[in-house]
């Protein structure tokens, strides 16, 4: 047996991990509240090559359906990390994490000048086993509000942690 | 190509316009900064070739927002509201040429369905999804 797969942690290192994991399951994360500036916005928008003017021009998103500029579809992701942070755990006996897919329902739009507010809750965690080890995968659910408590959105995102 | 109405005219099996575009490291750093998404794997390219990657790996949300970029490049946003989408990230996605493309699946009152597709240059699948778009509030 290779070095390599002698200190690779197995699916039984790991149970004992996901055990504690399991427990936090239902525990709700760090709350955030933040009010967007349009700056945030466009720079957003430009990062993800947005040209609608209602993504990147405050002049003429003034006068559109939503009276300001709103938020590409996927700005929702920039809550993730502080919402999330302290929930999902990487500090495990896997030197790799990646993340695996999200599913996201949008409630009304984020404009500019909205005070957004967030928490997320740690949903799942299990193992599975991969080609070339344990894969452990982690599971939390973010959910955005709005200053009048309007639902922008319910975000699920999906992590897996690994031994590459 | 934009349409002024995409709910009269989509069609199932319609191929919106595909997008293809250079996602460099200074873009990798640029949404970073953007999206305040700051992983090591991002950005880190001597901890991911010590982790045996050839290279950093771009952000997926990234990856997916180009992807969306396909459907309100033809549905924007005055036309069209996305209700919900997912992703699926299937292999990492290297800094290089990054080519994204959509499909309509159906449509129904007042709602249009569509796959998503993101491959790299050498026509690997890096991830797949499904956007919802209804008709503007």
């Amino acid at each position: 047996m290779a070095i390599s797969e002698d200190i690779k942690a197995t699916a039984a290192d790991l149970q004992p991990h996901v055990d504690r994991l399991r427990t936090r399951i239902g525990t709700i994360g760090p709350g955030v509240s933040r009010r967007i500036e349009v700056g945030a916005l466009v720079k957003f928008a430009h990062a993800t090559g947005q040209t609608d003017p209602l993504y990147i021009d405050e002049a003429a998103a003034a006068k559109g359906p939503f009276g300001a500029i709103i938020a590409a579809p996927t700005y929702v992701s920039t809550f993730c990390a502080e919402t999330m942070a302290g929930l999902l755990t990487f500090d495990l006996p896997l030197s790799m994490f990646l993340h695996t897919d999200d599913a996201v329902d949008l409630g009304v739009p984020i404009r500019a000048g909205d005070v957004i507010s967030g928490e997320a809750r740690y949903a799942e965690a299990y193992l599975r086993e991969g080609r070339a080890g344990p894969l452990l995968f982690q599971i939390a659910e973010m959910t955005l509000s709005n200053q009048d408590g309007a639902r922008v959105a319910t975000v699920r995102v999906g992590s897996v942690s690994f031994d590459p | 190509m934009t349409s002024q109405n995409p709910f009269a005219d989509a069609a199932a099996g319609f191929e919106l316009p595909e997008i293809a575009l250079e996602v460099d490291r200074l873009a990798l750093v640029k949404y970073a900064g953007a999206a305040d998404d700051y992983v090591r794997q991002h950005w880190d390219h001597p901890f991911m070739i010590e982790q045996g990657y050839p290279d950093v790996i771009g952000h997926g949300w990234l990856s997916f927002a180009h992807m969306c970029r396909v459907v309100t490049d033809w549905a924007p946003p005055a036309q069209a509201t996305i209700a919900r989408y997912a992703v699926r990230y299937h292999r990492p996605f290297h800094p290089g040429v990054l080519t994204c493309g959509a499909t309509v699946d159906s449509v129904g009152p007042g709602r249009i369905d569509l796959s998503l597709w993101a491959r790299a240059a050498d026509g690997t699948v890096l991830a797949t999804g499904s956007v919802s778009l209804t008709p503007p509030a």
